[in-house]
């Protein structure tokens, strides 16, 4: 064995071993043992459970609740990403454009992102139930007069619209960072070509941030599929479990039902659907990115 | 060859110092937690888990109150969590059981295979309470696993000098004998100028609390109760026709006419409920007596509150009207699936301790009624005066089912369909014919 082979197994001992090892404590063994929970009846709390194979799969495929908190959730999530990404690049536009305080109004615009899920879900139910009803009685504004949080159709808008604005100042961030890595010679050629603003931005600076994209959606995509915060303060699932998201319901399985072993089903399940969108979202915008 | 052994060796020592170094704060994490429980100074460590929010600091205070007269015992305070039982399934998943943990009867039922099963005849301050609070705590095993640090009521809150202004006529909740009456006395306060009646359209108050009554007190005692439900699940039952449900929702449909909130039903908010009650613009509300603390902050101390009976029926003579739904929410529990039997002889002096060793503090921090029948406690809240008084002369009805046979989930699930009811999206057969399907899917 060569001298520099033997080198690189004493780095890789070194250095890679212990963070592996770490890795498999926190995250490996964790999933594991997660995945063999769901072959039980555990219910959370006892010593003893069952064994019953693919049962809480069976079930959880058979609920019709389920599968109806899936699909709202698919929902919550392609306008989330949508909208959160959209907004994040308009964001990110204006500011980059050199107009006046722009980095107090990043500043302001990521604040959104500062504030904790639940204490912003607190705010905007108290916005949403009292203080825009308040301004519907003194307009009379039909859709400002009842709270938002009541309605279910309303109440998943709120929720969306309560995601977007946090997570839009966050994804602007990497937005910023994208547009101002662009070369300036670039934009001056194009200029010169005689591009005018569309143009400039659908063919020069968006196609420079691809790399950006992939990013921001790959993140919006996996905090939007695990939404709990939010969604557990601002509707806790209300009215009438109309806004109910997987993560919420997940934790209602596993904590309040004491199911534990579907409660967990459910959350590999999720897993899967977020590996497989992400993995599919990644490969397809990263063919996009400009080298 | 020889270096290939050495790094063999070096990779081999590495990882198992790895190994060993987390074994050892898994060790450590074990003698520090519930562990054997016996300090160096022949100490006692036991610790408490509580389940009541916003009461961190008066809890210490009775822990550091125990453990002054008690210096062999050390009393761990666990800081209080909002999840709650979450945080209680992790202690336990993770060997840090509580040895004394203050929960709801359906969590100590549900764990009662880890928990100590407490004897009268050993605990006999036990035979203070009444049986049959203490019976919501019995195990499929006849044995009884928590003692009721509390009592409850639901009914409706009144605001009485409200009432007597909107209506020019002195008010006496005895007088409420029926659904009739109860419309009567809102067409006067409406008259007056006051919404009647207020409902918080939250799953918990509709799904587990109005709905309840359905179940409960109406039925008769426990056995019942518990045959009521039972035929409800077999299918023996058509909840459409059943009178009982049908006069428990006229009366709901009483409250969603004279509704504070009937302009938009569901914006569920103590909070502001409470203020809409205090400064006079709602004059009765369903709810129970620990809505005192969403009163309390904004309530003229000249005006008068107090608690009633919801008239479920039509019929003067039918007790029930007159009675208040009473119930015991939480309980003191011991583990004894991760503790010495030390522990556990502390920790039953330490349950003995928060039941009377200070009943007063205790009344305080809880804001609601204690279980004794003799505790010697002045209460601020004029609303649990007002259970107590309803207690004192028997005039309460077994709330057995709600306390121990409505499934964990029954409140969001069932929550959900009184609430479609309330705003018109559900009608009452397809209200009972949910709630039906719901109980029939219970194992």
């Amino acid at each position: 064995m060569s001298r520099k082979k033997r080198k690189n197994i004493r780095l890789f001992c070194e250095f890679v071993v212990p963070p592996m090892l770490i890795w498999a404590l926190v995250v490996i063994i964790p999933l594991v043992y997660g995945l063999y929970l769901t072959l039980t009846d555990w219910n959370g709390l006892s010593n003893a459970y069952n064994i019953i194979g693919l049962q809480n799969y069976a079930d959880v495929f058979s609920d019709s609740t389920f599968v109806d908190s899936l699909l709202k959730t698919f929902i919550y999530v392609f306008f989330v990403v949508v909208l959160s990404n959209v907004l994040g690049i308009i964001l990110a536009l204006l500011l980059t454009a050199g107009i006046r305080m722009q980095s107090i109004f990043r500043t302001c615009f990521f604040a959104s992102n500062m504030i904790g899920g639940i204490v912003m879900g607190y705010i905007w139910n108290y916005i949403f139930s009292f203080a825009m009803t308040k301004i519907g009685d003194l307009t009379n504004i039909g859709i400002l007069k009842t709270s938002w949080l009541t309605d279910p159709v309303m109440a998943m808008v709120a929720l969306i619209v309560v995601t977007v604005w946090q997570l839009s100042g966050y994804l602007m961030v990497i937005y910023v960072a994208g547009f101002s890595n662009i070369p300036s010679e670039v934009l001056e050629a194009a200029r010169i070509d005689g591009t005018n603003s569309w143009q400039l931005f659908r063919m020069i600076k968006l196609p420079m941030i691809m790399s950006s994209v992939t990013i921001c959606t790959f993140m919006a995509i996996s905090k939007a599929f695990m939404s709990f915060d939010v969604n557990l303060s601002l509707t806790s699932g209300g009215p009438f479990k109309s806004t109910e998201l997987l993560a919420l319901k997940i934790y209602q399985t596993a904590f309040s039902n004491f199911e534990y072993g579907k409660g967990q089903a459910e959350a590999v399940v999720l897993f899967v659907i977020v590996a497989i969108i992400s993995i599919i979202q990644v490969s397809i915008s990263k063919r996009k990115e400009v080298n | 060859m020889k270096r290939q052994n050495l790094t063999k060796a070096l990779s081999l020592i590495m990882a198992a110092a790895m190994t060993l170094s987390l074994a050892a704060c898994g060790s450590k994490d074990s003698s520090d937690g519930s562990g054997d429980g016996s300090g160096a100074s022949g100490q006692t460590t036991i610790s408490l888990y509580t389940t009541i929010p916003g009461k961190d600091s008066q809890f210490e205070a009775l822990c550091d109150e125990f453990m002054e007269a008690n210096p062999d015992i050390k009393v761990d305070y666990i800081a209080y969590d909002s999840s709650e039982k979450q945080k209680w399934m992790t202690l336990y998943s993770s060997g840090q059981a509580p040895t004394v943990s203050i929960m709801d009867a359906v969590d100590i039922i549900q764990n009662s295979e880890n928990l100590l099963p407490l004897d009268s005849s050993e605990l006999t301050f036990m035979n203070q309470i009444d049986q049959s609070y203490v019976d919501v705590f019995k195990g499929a095993d006849g044995q009884i696993y928590g003692i009721p640090n509390s009592v409850q009521a639901m009914g409706i809150l009144y605001n009485k000098t409200t009432i007597e202004e909107a209506t020019g006529e002195t008010f006496d909740p005895s007088t409420i004998k029926t659904r009739d009456d109860l419309i009567a006395l809102c067409d006067k306060i409406q008259a007056g100028g006051v919404a009647p009646l207020m409902l918080t359209g939250v799953d918990w108050s509709l799904g587990s609390h109005f709905l309840s009554q359905v179940f409960t007190g109406i039925r008769g005692g426990a056995e019942e109760q518990e045959a009521f439900i039972n035929s409800v699940k077999a299918g023996e039952v058509d909840l459409k026709s059943d009178e009982a449900w049908n006069n428990v929702m006229d009366t709901f449909d009483v409250f969603a006419k004279y509704n504070y909130n009937s302009s938009d039903p569901l914006v569920g908010n103590t909070d502001i409920d409470g203020q809409s009650m205090t400064s006079g613009k709602a004059a009765m509300w369903f709810m129970g007596d620990w809505g005192w603390s969403y009163l309390e902050s904004t309530a003229d101390p000249n005006d008068e509150y107090g608690i009633m009976p919801v008239p479920l029926t039509n019929n003067a003579d039918d007790a029930i009207n007159q009675q208040l739904g009473v119930f015991p929410a939480k309980a003191y529990c011991i583990d004894a699936s991760q503790t010495t039997e030390e522990q556990q002889a502390a920790a039953k002096k330490f349950v003995e301790f928060l039941c009377l060793g200070n009943q007063q503090a205790m009344a305080d921090l809880l804001a609601v009624a204690l279980p004794f029948a003799d505790a010697d406690v002045n209460y601020t809240s004029p609303v649990i005066a007002s259970t107590q008084s309803y207690i004192q002369s028997g005039n309460t009805y077994s709330t057995y089912a709600f306390s121990l046979l409505l499934p964990s989930d029954f409140w969001s699930e069932n929550g959900a369909v009184m609430q479609q009811y309330l705003v018109g999206q559900m009608d009452r057969d397809a209200a009972a014919d949910a709630i039906q399907a719901y109980w029939q899917a219970q194992e």
